[in-house]
């Protein structure tokens, strides 16, 4: 009882006598990633319920970042891959993700999957660019693969530059025959009815009609 | 009937009232002044309307000119600069009257894209920091996969602020939709602008939101939000006598406390006199180019 007024007296002071920060969500060793490209032992990996882990972080603060390579446990198996968007608080006009997302690459740096469901942040474009050396593994081929929709994102540019510019035959040719994995075409529609609204800088919002 | 309408009017009054509290930075210190403008807003509930001072309206519209409150970190000359900056960068770009709760375009110019080009649609849940470190936060789920983009808002690569939908909902930051279910925070990346006739006000989306079982990122239970609906399905006994525990209704009778989180009125008459023209100037301006553009709409869609 006494403690009760105590607490109903002065409510301010932490219950307990801890210290506490705000969570960080830091990608470090042992944090559960989420597989977003559609390789085979991603898919079921995530479907089992048993996300990879983290086993390495190659970096020396030995926290991910966007474009980081870390080392993941994955079904008994090690594998590496690119953090390709992260829960952490980011910079200022870099996109923050509500899950951990990894593509998984092999060790020439091609990804083991052919599609990467989920918007990219375009900052990785220029990361993984100054990653790559001409010797060593390339790890520019992880943009190629990303076909998801959503306008601050890689993938989003490229496919509207394949598909919407051209809009008779040869562009749709063109973006499912680089791409097969491209999923949904854009709705050519309700891009329309925008275009006299935006801006004349925006050129491929303009060009979807 | 007559028990109806009384409990409409009462439910105005405690709407406006709430209104009143909503941000205590942008209000005059003076309790007196913040009953008046309750007590106005059922009658005449225009954007524009009630106080003395018409100027003294644009601490809703422009809550980043008045400064941070806290006296550590004020600095005169400083605030005068950043005001002056912040109305150049305005006659360059227009930047829209927008809330928590709005729609929003940003085109940023992007050097990593490929288009060097760069949009997104999203709702603002969080709109802070005074000055030129002004920055607010757009959510949005693309592909069942929840982003954020905080953006400063007098930042100068961006290119455009589009306002798509105007209307403020009934808490002011919507942290929350984090941890609702998705569709909450969907919205088509091709959304049309929505054109609200002129003078109405700013329309309120009393909409509630389904959160998601626990674990939750903040304790919500605690911070008696108004926009969520399920909240004490997923409280188990423990939660609700801690919340009891933890609250602080004696809060809001306290004069010094509300006092340092708010600008008083005459610093505020202060700012708002020496932007106010520049502002007014701006608004119009604003409406004129509105008219052509809405005048000038239907010629493509015929053509």
């Amino acid at each position: 009882m006494f403690k009760n007024l105590f607490n109903k007296l002065m409510p301010a002071v932490p219950a307990c006598g801890l210290h506490t920060t705000a969570v960080l969500s830091e990608v470090r060793l042992l944090s559960r990633l989420r597989v977003v490209d559609n390789s085979e032992i991603g898919k079921r990996a995530m479907a089992e319920g048993k996300p990879p882990k983290i086993i390495c972080v190659y970096n020396k603060r030995r926290v991910g970042f966007i474009g980081d390579r870390v080392m993941v446990a994955i079904k008994g198996q090690k594998k590496k891959g690119i953090l390709v968007g992260l829960k952490q608080t980011q910079k200022v006009k870099v996109p923050k993700f509500d899950s951990n997302n990894v593509v998984l690459i092999d060790d020439n740096g091609t990804p083991l999957g052919t599609r990467i469901h989920v918007p990219v942040p375009t900052i990785l474009r220029t990361i993984l660019k100054e990653r790559t050396h001409s010797k060593g593994a390339d790890y520019t081929k992880l943009l190629g693969i990303a076909t998801s929709r959503g306008d601050d994102m890689v993938a989003a540019d490229e496919r509207r530059r394949g598909a919407a510019r051209r809009p008779g035959a040869p562009a749709p040719a063109r973006g499912s025959g680089t791409r097969p994995g491209l999923r949904r075409p854009p709705a050519p529609g309700g891009g329309g009815t925008t275009a006299h609204w935006v801006c004349p800088t925006q050129h491929y919002i303009l060009s979807t009609k | 009937m007559a028990l109806a309408i009384r409990r409409t009017t009462t439910d105005l009054f405690t709407a406006a009232k709430w209104f009143a509290r909503r941000d205590c930075r942008f209000l005059s210190s003076l309790p007196e002044k913040a009953e008046e403008t309750a007590e106005e807003a059922p009658k005449r509930p225009g954007r524009r309307s009630s106080s003395r001072n018409p100027a003294l309206e644009f601490r809703h519209v422009y809550p980043e000119f008045l400064p941070d409150p806290n006296p550590k970190w004020r600095n005169s000359l400083r605030e005068k600069l950043e005001r002056a900056d912040m109305l150049k960068r305005r006659n360059q770009i227009d930047i829209p009257e927008f809330y928590v709760g709005s729609i929003l375009a940003v085109t940023i110019a992007d050097p990593h894209a490929q288009g060097k080009i760069n949009r997104f649609v999203g709702i603002c849940i969080e709109r802070k920091g005074c000055g030129l470190r002004a920055e607010f936060i757009l959510r949005n789920v693309i592909d069942h996969q929840g982003i954020e983009v905080r953006y400063e808002l007098y930042d100068p690569t961006i290119q455009r602020i589009q306002v798509l939908r105007l209307e403020k909902r009934l808490d002011d930051k919507l942290y929350y939709l984090r941890d609702a279910l998705p569709e909450y925070s969907t919205f088509p990346v091709d959304m049309d602008p929505e054109i609200l006739p002129e003078g109405t006000p700013v329309p309120l989306n009393p909409v509630q939101v389904k959160l998601k079982p626990r674990p939750w990122l903040e304790r919500w239970e605690r911070q008696e939000l108004k926009g969520v609906s399920n909240i004490e399905e997923h409280l188990k006994e423990k939660d609700r006598v801690r919340r009891e525990l933890r609250k602080t209704p004696w809060e809001k009778y306290d004069l010094m406390k509300q006092y340092r989180k708010t600008i008083p009125e005459e610093d505020q008459n202060e700012i708002w006199g020496e932007v106010y023209n520049q502002l007014h100037q701006l608004q119009i301006t604003r409406k004129k180019t509105y008219r052509k553009r809405t005048l000038s709409t239907p010629k493509p869609q015929l053509g």
